[in-house]
């Protein structure tokens, strides 16, 4: 190919690059909201405690026995006292993630910090009869009580049987303006409270039980292949295969859509034969696909470029290495090709948009296919099901970067360089199959062609 | 002699059961204005697409400057029958795209645009959006990336519709100063008194096949209806046997306006003719009868207008 003709494709890819990618519209939706997202999602939580009331009043507890309110006004102290952190510390542990900093279990427990309470006590009243219940929820009406609990005495008693602890309820009455967080708040206090007041009823020691009933911690670590190396089981690294295939999935698929559109468009603007009389149609199709990589590739780096920061910041690097990344790019440019392909023959060939979905559903019901096996795949990368399908075009650069992104075994370079063989010869057959049926669909109006028509334009272009 | 700058040569296409051309032999030579006549349907575009290898021939053999057209789509500029714009693209934007794609520096197609815009009547556009413009202007933005690279052959399908008569003639000085410089311009129409107007050289189509492919002189002597129509103030039937008394008068027809046509012979002086009638009598005009291409085109394909004028013979020229 010329110069001259290489110059024409760069002129029509950057046509399409800087129409479909330098817009308002597609600066303000594929890449400020996905940041501006990432950004909210970590302002949000600290937002949202920020807005949250403390809880803090008396409450007034109608109480025959006398038990529950020295149980309650315990149990508030324990809370009270309680450091949250602890809390969140142990739930990111749990996902395996290195926050040693401690910034994002910090905020994880401000977030937490939801049912925060300064002073909140219980006074006790013995029931002789309605009337003390009416004037205690009278001033709770005026605002004196934050809350009114009349505690049945049979809730304490353990004789009793099951059923008959269940019957046993007790009331909790609450003023109007009360938020349902605050009514939340008081309702479990007023029960774990009642737990322990049975507890003393039995003359158990509650807090030495609970020490006994808590369950250790279990630091599970994965041996890495070298003697000495090992790294921390983070439940996250489920995550990750789908994560990389919903990014090959978001980038090349919203790029070709930008294609299939775009056809359509010069087709039915008629622009589509003007263009023609200065370029060869394949001169056309080749400079909307390269034109349209640079959008899916603007795509996958935003997108990409936030997941690798998110993994960064939570100290998550060993779940990816420069070799994966790699790998993954040779793999988003078979599956963009592979797509693009398939969209610039569908846009071809139909006039409208309704009409392409005649031909976009058997494409989209193949190119689902891996996301259904996320799963199956991910838990056992380098199984028989997971083997097949990454050798299996047209799906197989969605399968493999799910292989490659599972990582808790290697997968075989030789499997690697097969199923890039088998994707770089897939691609130039569908292009090949495209490009003819471009060179014949560009200029038709009409009626949609049938699939048999498409292998005909095929055959014959 | 001089190659010709478009060369057809048996050339036909079919669209399913659709024959759209059939043996279809044409030469256009350098630096004439042709038009490219025919009716709806008769196979122009198509010809014209084939011209552009925009669309493949299925058989035959076709030149355009000497070769392939796609080696040469930067010496062509083509106007579409079905033409667009990209409706989001500003006007500049979407020139500077076409020039670009046509071969024009970057550098010079700044002031390239502004001076045509400003040539074609559009001063103000080039910021503007291109779905800003109404129908017409678009037609004349849409005229202007044909021409925007100088090309050496230009090709305009129905360059006209669409237009309203101040723009159709703005459109007709452009493609006659374009020619002017030398240029070789195809153009199609329908509307044939247009192409009567404007063109050196006439071919017509019917069915996807060639009727006629000559010069509009040769044609407007071969299709010389040799008659003269007199319009007497007096009575038409004095002047009709005036007239059929002379020795150059084959005939006379009287038609419903009172007008009398005179059929000359094939060897006689017009001239004479017209002096007989003006020596007998006052009249209210006399002319010869010209014949149109409308009235050429509905004789070659067979498909007499109602109501049409006494039919001419073909003169067959030596």
């Amino acid at each position: 190919m010329s110069d001259r003709n290489l110059s024409k494709i760069g002129i029509i890819a950057w046509r399409e690059f800087r129409h479909t990618a330098l817009t308002k519209a597609f600066l303000f939706g594929a890449v400020i909201l996905p940041i501006g997202m990432m950004g909210l999602l970590l302002v949000l939580p600290l937002l949202f405690a920020s807005q949250l009331k403390p809880l803090d009043g008396d409450i007034a507890v109608v109480d025959s026995t006398g038990r529950f309110v020295q149980a309650f006004n315990a149990l508030v102290v324990e809370r009270r006292d309680r450091d949250r952190s602890g809390d969140a510390e142990e739930i990111i542990r749990k996902l395996g993630i290195d926050d040693r900093g401690g910034m994002l279990s910090g905020g994880i427990a401000a977030a937490a910090e939801e049912t925060s309470f300064d002073d909140v006590t219980a006074t006790d009243f013995r029931p002789d009869g309605d009337d003390v219940i009416l004037r205690l929820k009278e001033e709770a009406r005026e605002g004196q009580w934050i809350g009114v609990a009349v505690i049945p005495e049979a809730i304490f008693d353990a004789q009793n049987s099951n059923e008959d602890l269940d019957d046993a309820m007790i009331d909790l009455f609450l003023p109007k303006e009360t938020s349902p967080r605050h009514g939340d708040t008081i309702s479990d206090l007023i029960r774990s409270a009642t737990v322990r007041a049975r507890f003393a009823a039995a003359g158990e020691d509650f807090e030495y039980i609970q020490t006994m009933l808590d369950r250790p911690s279990v630091d599970v670590r994965r041996l890495g292949i070298e003697a000495g190396s090992e790294s921390s089981d983070s439940k996250l690294r489920m995550l990750v295969p789908f994560g990389f295939m919903m990014l090959l999935w978001i980038a090349t698929f919203t790029a070709g859509n930008f294609l299939l559109t775009s056809t359509i468009e010069e087709k039915s603007n008629k622009v589509i034969e003007v263009v023609l009389s200065a370029v060869g149609p394949l001169q056309l199709l080749w400079g909307k696909i390269l034109g349209l990589a640079l959008v899916s590739l603007v795509i996958l780096i935003t997108y990409g470029g936030l997941a690798i920061a998110g993994i960064a910041a939570l100290a998550l690097t060993d779940l990816l290495s420069i070799s994966v990344l790699l790998w993954a790019v040779v793999f988003f440019l078979i599956a963009y090709f592979t797509v693009a392909a398939l969209m610039a023959a569908i846009g071809s060939a139909v006039n409208e948009l309704s009409e392409a979905q005649t031909f976009m559903a058997p494409v989209m019901v193949i190119l689902i296919t891996p996301m259904l096996l996320w799963m199956p795949i991910g838990e056992n990368p380098n199984g028989t099901l997971a083997v097949v399908t990454s050798m299996l075009p047209p799906i197989l650069p969605f399968a493999m970067v799910m292989r490659i992104g599972a990582a808790t075994d290697p997968v075989p370079i030789w499997q690697l360089l097969l199923s890039t063989a088998i994707g770089i010869v897939s691609v130039v057959g569908l292009v090949w199959a495209a490009s003819r049926i471009f060179r014949v669909g560009i200029l038709m109006q009409g009626k949609p062609p049938s699939p048999l028509e498409l292998l005909r334009w095929i055959r014959q272009a | 002699m001089n190659e010709p700058c478009i060369d057809l040569s048996g050339v036909a296409k079919t669209f399913r059961d659709t024959r759209a051309v059939r043996d279809l032999n044409l030469q256009i030579p350098s630096g004439s204005l042709c038009g490219f006549l025919g009716p709806n349907g008769a196979g122009k575009s198509t010809t014209i697409r084939m011209i552009m290898s925009i669309i493949r021939t299925d058989q035959g053999s076709l030149r355009v400057l000497g070769g392939d057209a796609l080696d040469h789509k930067d010496r062509i500029g083509y106007l579409p029958e079905e033409r667009g714009v990209y409706r989001k693209m500003k006007v500049g934007d979407y020139l500077r795209y076409i020039g670009r794609l046509k071969g024009v520096d970057a550098s010079s197609l700044r002031t390239l645009i502004t001076d045509s815009l400003e040539r074609i009547g559009l001063p103000d556009v080039e910021k503007k959006r291109c779905e800003e413009l109404s129908k017409g202007m678009q037609q004349k933005v849409q005229f202007l990336a044909a021409i925007i690279h100088k090309p050496e052959l230009i090709i305009l399908d129905e360059p006209f519709s669409g237009l309203d008569p101040v723009n159709a003639m703005l459109l007709h000085d452009l493609i006659r100063e374009l020619h002017d410089e030398g240029r070789t311009i195809l153009f199609s129409t329908h509307v044939l008194h247009q192409a009567e107007r404007m063109c050196d050289r006439i071919v017509m189509i019917d069915q996807g096949t060639k009727v006629l492919d000559d010069t509009l002189e040769t044609i407007q002597k071969r299709f010389d209806p040799k008659t003269i129509i007199a319009e007497p103030l007096g009575d038409p039937t004095a002047m009709g046997m005036l007239l059929e008394g002379a020795p150059e008068v084959d005939s006379i027809k009287i038609d419903d306006r009172g007008r009398v046509h005179a059929r000359l012979r094939d060897d006689a002086d017009a001239d004479r003719v017209m002096a007989t009638a003006l020596a007998g009598g006052s009249l209210r005009s006399i002319e010869r009868a010209r014949t149109t291409l409308d009235e050429v085109f509905l004789h070659l394909v067979n498909r007499p207008l109602d109501g049409a004028q006494p039919g001419f013979a073909e003169t067959t020229l030596v």
